[in-house]
């Protein structure tokens, strides 16, 4: 059987992971078309602006959900404790404050999940939180990691191009059998999927570089406004993200439809503030004031209904075949920690789509 | 299990080597191997009956389709083209040459010619609709091949093997749901039916219904065992043991790919399955 051709838009973390899983399979061909790749900066291009570390927003309900971001789990738990790490990926003791304990507070679904997961005793608690559990966790160096993607898919002799479309037919040539569809918050525009269900939700963080190994936790601290289920709109989040470098990434915010590529300076000295009064240790004791070393905004490609994970054949006129086109977009503020799971499923679903019936 | 198609070729082989210049025993042969899902063994038997009998068209449109099937597509139009040259040769001389064209555009021509020959209604040829169908179907064009099964439904209701056709076609456009009506409209008709049961089970596993899935392709699998039921099976279809094999793959269960490997016998998984 000659090798099918996939054609893959966009090179986030999304596109990235389901490139790399595909790759591997001997029986495709994978090409990455995107207008960003790892080491651009851009506010068309999300994944590099991301914290990123693993906590799950899943409601206990959302099987599908909780089934990726297991799968996810375990992923970048294994990449840590790999003997060679260049995945940007390390482990870390999680945290997650709440200001005010919620009425309606049931437990994660990741009670049972996360390794050493338990509730927090008083003593432990930062001042003006009422209540905290903590489970051991991973933190993703964003740009680190995506390096470690593409790196990975060009080693398992992927291709890529640098192209800016305007519509996802426009990937399509003359031995394309296959077009996955990760263009993210572009999917909301995209001819094509122009996905109404598609809005962007602003988030801003500084980057701030301290000594290696500083900081080796992670919190995640919910403040006025946001429900048991952790970071939401209207709600105030802080939060501290430590990479394997050294840098630490401070949030956050979490605007709905705002599109704006500008930081708020005045926002920035605020997340700070927040961050260093729920966990004063984040300052070394030689240093009085954190230096922030960049301003970052990302918009989050967010989906009513949540993420889009589906495959359908259309026949093309022009070139007389017809193509399966799969969607893999909309992951919203999970994208990292959801990416290797949705990935697999979409593995699956292509597997699943290629067996012929017999006439 | 009596009358199973494993033991209808089996009757048909002691037929070809009795009579091996036997074009139509062949072609019996060749078209029972085909319903059975063992496709390598139909085409090398429907060869053999075109070799004995080079205007055998039934011979000639069954081998097409097997070899549609298998991917070999320029043979396949090629004996579409000797099929409408034997049955409709003023149609073929009628027609201005075309030898600058591709062979699929030509053939399709021809067959476009003859079922302009006979108006709807008034001795419609609906071997010409097949032929049409499978042309269709080899260049991916899914609707047109649909009209074309369903047109030469019209005239033949009970033909399973049209049913089957329609529902394979349906299937690879993406309408799993609909393939699985007709593949049941041709089981209903021919329970025996071995391909049908195994393209059922190929679209429960486009839709994710691995399970399922499984459990068509078991049933498949048992109804090529031959006497008494120990579950063994002889000849197996590499069609079938593949695909059931993705099937346990899907459903993330390496216990049975590792049972499967080590025998073929499906008494083995019948405490997990129905079938």
């Amino acid at each position: 059987m000659p090798k099918k051709h996939i054609v893959i838009l966009g090179a986030g973390v999304i596109g990235l992971t389901t490139a790399t899983l595909l790759q591997q399979e001997k029986e495709f061909e994978v090409t990455v078309i995107a207008r960003h790749f790892p080491g651009d900066l851009s506010i068309d291009y999300t994944s590099p602006w991301a914290g990123a570390h693993w906590r799950s927003y899943a409601t206990n309900d959302d099987s599908r959900l909780i089934e990726y971001e297991k799968k996810t789990f375990h992923h970048f738990w294994n990449l840590a404790k790999a003997s060679k790490n260049n995945s940007g990926i390390m482990i870390v003791d999680g945290f997650d404050y709440w200001d005010r304990l919620p009425d309606d507070f049931s437990e994660p679904w990741f009670k049972d999940f996360s390794p050493e997961y338990r509730h927090l005793d008083k003593g432990e608690l930062p001042i003006g939180v009422e209540f905290g559990i903590t489970y051991k966790t991973v933190t993703i160096n964003a740009p680190v990691y995506l390096n470690y993607l593409l790196h990975t898919f060009l080693s398992l002799g992927g291709t890529t191009q640098r192209a800016n479309l305007s519509h996802l037919y426009d990937c399509i040539k003359n031995d394309t059998d296959i077009v996955i569809n990760c263009s993210g918050i572009h999917s909301k525009t995209l001819g094509g999927v122009e996905d109404t269900n598609v809005y962007a939700a602003k988030g801003q963080t500084i980057v701030v570089q301290l000594p290696r190994s500083h900081v080796n936790w992670t919190f995640e601290r919910y403040s006025a406004g946001c429900g048991s289920g952790g970071i939401a709109a209207g709600g105030v989040i802080t939060y501290v993200v430590p990479r394997d470098n050294g840098e630490v990434l401070l949030g956050g915010t979490y605007v709905e439809h705002d599109y704006s590529p500008e930081p708020d300076l005045e926002e920035a000295s605020a997340i700070v503030q927040r961050c260093l009064s729920t966990r004063p240790d984040l300052l070394p004791h030689d240093q009085t004031n954190l230096v922030i070393k960049k301003n970052c905004v990302g918009l989050r490609p967010c989906r009513k209904g949540g993420m889009r994970i589906d495959a359908e054949w259309i026949y093309l006129e022009n070139f007389e075949k017809k193509i399966l086109i799969v969607h893999n977009y909309g992951h919203g503020c999970y994208g990292f920690q959801s990416s290797y799971g949705a990935a697999l499923d979409v593995v699956k679903i292509i597997n699943s789509s290629m067996f012929n019936s017999k006439i | 299990m009596g009358g199973s198609l494993s033991e209808i070729a089996l009757a048909f082989e002691a037929a070809v080597r009795k009579d091996s210049g036997n074009s139509d025993a062949w072609m019996l042969l060749g078209n029972t191997q085909a319903q059975n899902e063992k496709e390598e063994a139909a085409i090398r038997a429907l060869q053999k009956a075109v070799e004995m009998n080079g205007n055998n068209l039934t011979a000639l449109m069954s081998l097409a389709v097997s070899y549609t099937n298998e991917s070999y597509d320029q043979q396949a139009y090629l004996m579409l083209e000797r099929w409408i040259t034997a049955k409709y040769p003023d149609v073929v001389t009628r027609t201005a040459p075309m030898n600058n064209r591709d062979i699929h555009s030509r053939v399709t021509e021809l067959f476009i010619q003859a079922a302009r020959e006979a108006p709807e209604g008034q001795n419609m040829d609906p071997d010409v609709q097949v032929g049409l169908g499978v042309l269709f179907y080899g260049s991916g064009n899914f609707d047109k091949a649909v009209d074309c099964f369903v047109s030469a439904l019209n005239t033949r209701k009970d033909d399973y093997l049209l049913w089957n056709r329609l529902g394979a076609t349906l299937a690879n456009s993406g309408k799993s749901e609909d393939a699985i009506e007709a593949y049941h409209k041709a089981l209903d008709l021919k329970p025996t039916f071995v391909r049908a049961r195994y393209n059922l089970g190929v679209s429960c596993l486009n839709i994710g219904c691995y399970s399922e899935a499984a459990e068509h392709l078991l049933g498949a699998l048992s109804m090529h065992q031959i006497g008494s039921d120990n579950g063994e099976i002889k000849n197996v279809s590499s069609s079938l043991r593949d695909t059931l094999m993705r099937a346990f793959k899907m459903m993330e269960r390496e216990d049975l790919c590792e049972k499967l490997r080590t025998s073929i016998n499906v008494n083995q998984f019948r405490d997990e399955f129905d079938f």
